[in-house]
């Protein structure tokens, strides 16, 4: 055995079965990409239960020759490649987690002010203008829904409709809308206060009418028959949504309303935060398209707030009892986060005016309403 | 405001970085239609192909007459590279259609029907030597009683149509159907757009039916007589009950305070044995952290007297 032969022995070890000499300057870039998410997460903790899975992913995937996106040499899925697949791929796992939305939310203040269903419908403006927007870029139909529904700030919503028409935009998609989400005070109050009065910014709203148990049971019941009647394309979505929301309501399986509001959530949060951070490779997410996408889905929320707040001004022409344009901001779904803004809002204007439980109204519908808009792409596409 | 800094410093390196890398490739996506598979079915062919803007598949059954058709191909619409037109507009695919058996110089009418196809679906013809190359073939646009539209095109054999510009017998017409992309998208925009509001609205008038439903019931159960207290029948206390509780006579309200008054007084409690059990050990901690801050108040051990010079 020569010198030269173990050196080219050295050197073919090197090449093909480590990573450094295979690291792409793209690569670490994206490392750099994962490490603002996780900062944001940790440090800012900016939607931690998301951002920071999303950010590993992103930072595990990038290295050179690891095994878990690909497919191994039998055919099957590597590790983080089977997550994708029977989690995101065959969209169960965005539909488990609105099932567990649905366990956590108490649909009490939409009950109890239906009107505000409207403003819900309202705030989805800014998907239908984004999807036009992007169309411009050069973007194709399902590139461009898959990017509108971003500004429905409801992150499920999201993956399930790029997981279904735009597989390819998946991360760039998911990032957008998780990282716009805990942006929501930030982006939200300058257009509150351009779109308000001082005046308006006071209005009282009388305090929501108690709804009963036997109210909310039966809410998921007839808003399934409603919905999915309408659009049966939202069926996964709704049907998850309403059925979590039955269990809760029903009051008879704690155990099962507390496993999926929890547990459950909790262990699919990480399966989707590991999936969608690993689709953004470098070689695939490095494109001038997450750039648009980060710059569209900006706008997207900023025109659904705008939406919802239009649409509460043009409610008010025609309601005896005033609605507090405030709380139209939170028909951007990003539950609670959208009603807490219009809160903080409306207290700087008069202290003693609580819109918290009158912004959750919108911010409910709000979700119906990104869920509605994204079975609407879903059928379009059919 | 210090992250929207961030988010633009990292828009900023990721626009740096494509213009160092070749990263352009991801603009292929934007072809999302499919290549056709073509079947023969007695005289007709059959192209099943996934248009833009569908996740399904679907059917266009090419005939003609008089005359055989003799193959039906696809043909990228980039293959055709010219500005006159919009290759948006072609959502499903351009077809070559070769038909023979015809007598020279003769006239044939080429149909293609599909539902995929609607009442404002052209039929645009491409010739490479024509001047324009591009031109609408004024295709009648026929509905068919199963819901799908029939484009019929008339072609003569060596006329503008036929792209071979041969008398000879045969056509082949290169083309494809087309529909405003632009008319669709902000169509359907709107349509959905006003469905939301739509789907939102009798969702609202829904619940609204419902609640006035549920008041109506609820204020027929609470005008019913009260029962004497012992025919009340027993309630399961762990149960939710969205139920008003019957209202309390101010005299057994007095009778009730005047119990637990004297309960507590018994036991040299100031405040009920409930609450206490029930504090957390935040609220105990704090109860304490309050306490003690008061009691600087009532301590008098830092006062020193003027006339002693004790304390």
């Amino acid at each position: 055995m020569s010198w030269a032969y173990v050196f080219e022995l050295i050197k073919n070890i090197l090449v093909t079965q480590t990573g450094i000499p295979n690291l792409t300057f793209g690569q670490v870039f994206m490392m750099l990409v994962a490490f603002f998410f996780l900062y944001l997460a940790v440090a800012k903790r900016y939607e931690p239960l998301l951002l920071l899975p999303i950010g590993f992913g992103i930072f595990l995937v990038n290295f050179p020759l690891v095994p878990l996106m690909g497919f191994t040499e039998h055919g099957a899925p590597e590790l983080i490649r089977a997550f994708y697949k029977y989690g995101v791929q065959w969209e169960i796992i965005p539909c488990v987690i609105f099932l567990g939305l649905g366990a956590m939310t108490d649909f009490g203040p939409l009950i109890a002010n239906p009107k505000t269903l409207i403003i819900g419908a309202g705030a989805q403006l800014g998907v239908f203008i984004t999807y036009i927007g992007v169309l411009f870029f050069g973007f194709s139909l399902k590139e461009a829904a898959s990017v509108g529904i971003i500004g429905g700030a409801d992150g499920p919503t999201t993956i399930y409709l790029t997981a279904k028409l735009a597989p390819h935009l998946l991360g760039a998609n998911a990032l957008a809308a998780y990282s716009y989400m805990a942006m929501v005070p930030l982006i939200q109050p300058p257009i509150m206060r351009l779109m308000t009065t001082p005046e308006q910014r006071k209005i009282r709203m009388r305090q929501l009418r108690v709804v009963s148990a036997r109210e909310k049971l039966l809410f998921p019941l007839i808003a399934s028959v409603l919905i999915i009647l309408i659009i049966p394309a939202v069926a996964p979505l709704m049907g998850m949504f309403m059925f979590g929301n039955f269990m809760r309501e029903s009051g008879v399986v704690k155990r099962l309303s507390d496993t999926a509001q929890h547990s459950l959530m909790n262990i699919v949060t990480i399966f989707l935060g590991l999936s969608v951070g690993a689709t953004m490779q470098a070689d695939v997410f490095l494109s001038w398209k997450p750039l648009l996408i980060f710059t569209f889905g900006l706008l997207d929320f900023v025109v659904c707030t705008f939406g919802g707040i239009l649409t509460v001004h043009i409610m008010n022409r025609f309601l005896k009892e005033k609605i507090n344009p405030l709380i139209g901001s939170a028909g951007v779904s990003a539950v609670p986060m959208s009603a807490r803004v219009s809160q903080v809002e409306g207290l700087k204007y008069d202290p003693d005016n609580w819109l918290l439980m009158h912004a959750m109204g919108p911010n409910l519908a709000g979700v119906i309403g990104s869920a509605a808009a994204a079975g609407m792409f879903i059928a379009m596409f059919k | 405001m210090r992250t929207f800094v961030a988010v633009l410093l990292i828009l900023g390196l990721m626009s740096m970085t494509l213009s160092t890398t070749s990263a352009w490739a991801a603009d292929g996506d934007d072809a999302d239609v499919s290549r056709p598979d073509f079947s023969r079915e007695g005289g007709s062919i059959i192209a099943s192909l996934i248009p833009q803007g569908k996740n399904t598949k679907i059917d266009i059954r090419f005939t003609v007459s008089p005359g055989t058709l003799s193959s039906v191909e696809g043909m990228d619409v980039d293959e055709t590279a010219s500005d006159e037109i919009d290759k948006k507009d072609f959502r499903s695919a351009l077809f070559v259609i070769e038909v023979k058996g015809l007598s020279p110089g003769g006239e044939a009418k080429i149909s293609a029907a599909s539902n995929y196809f609607t009442s404002a679906t052209e039929y645009w013809v491409f010739r490479s030597a024509g001047s324009p190359e591009w031109s609408n073939s004024m295709a009648e646009n026929i509905a068919l009683p199963d819901g799908a539209n029939e484009l019929v095109v008339h072609v003569t054999d060596g006329g503008p149509m036929d792209s071979d510009g041969l008398v000879n017998g045969s056509i082949r017409m290169v083309g494809g159907p087309r529909d405003s992309f632009w008319g669709y998208a902000l169509g359907t925009l709107f349509i959905r757009f006003f469905g939301i509001f739509l789907m939102l609205l009798i969702l609202m008038v829904g619940l609204m039916l419902s609640s006035r439903i549920f008041s109506y019931f609820e204020g027929k159960k609470k005008n019913k007589p009260y029962l004497p207290l012992t025919e009340e029948p027993e309630k399961n206390l762990t149960e939710e009950s969205d139920e008003t509780p019957a209202p309390v006579s101010p005299e057994t309200a007095a009778a009730i305070g005047l119990a637990w008054h004297l309960h507590l007084k018994g036991q040299n409690r100031s405040s009920s044995p409930i609450m206490e059990t029930e504090a957390s050990e935040w609220i105990i901690h704090g109860r304490a952290l309050s306490l003690n801050s008061r009691q600087g108040i009532f301590d008098r051990s830092h006062c020193i007297s003027k006339e002693t010079g004790e304390k």
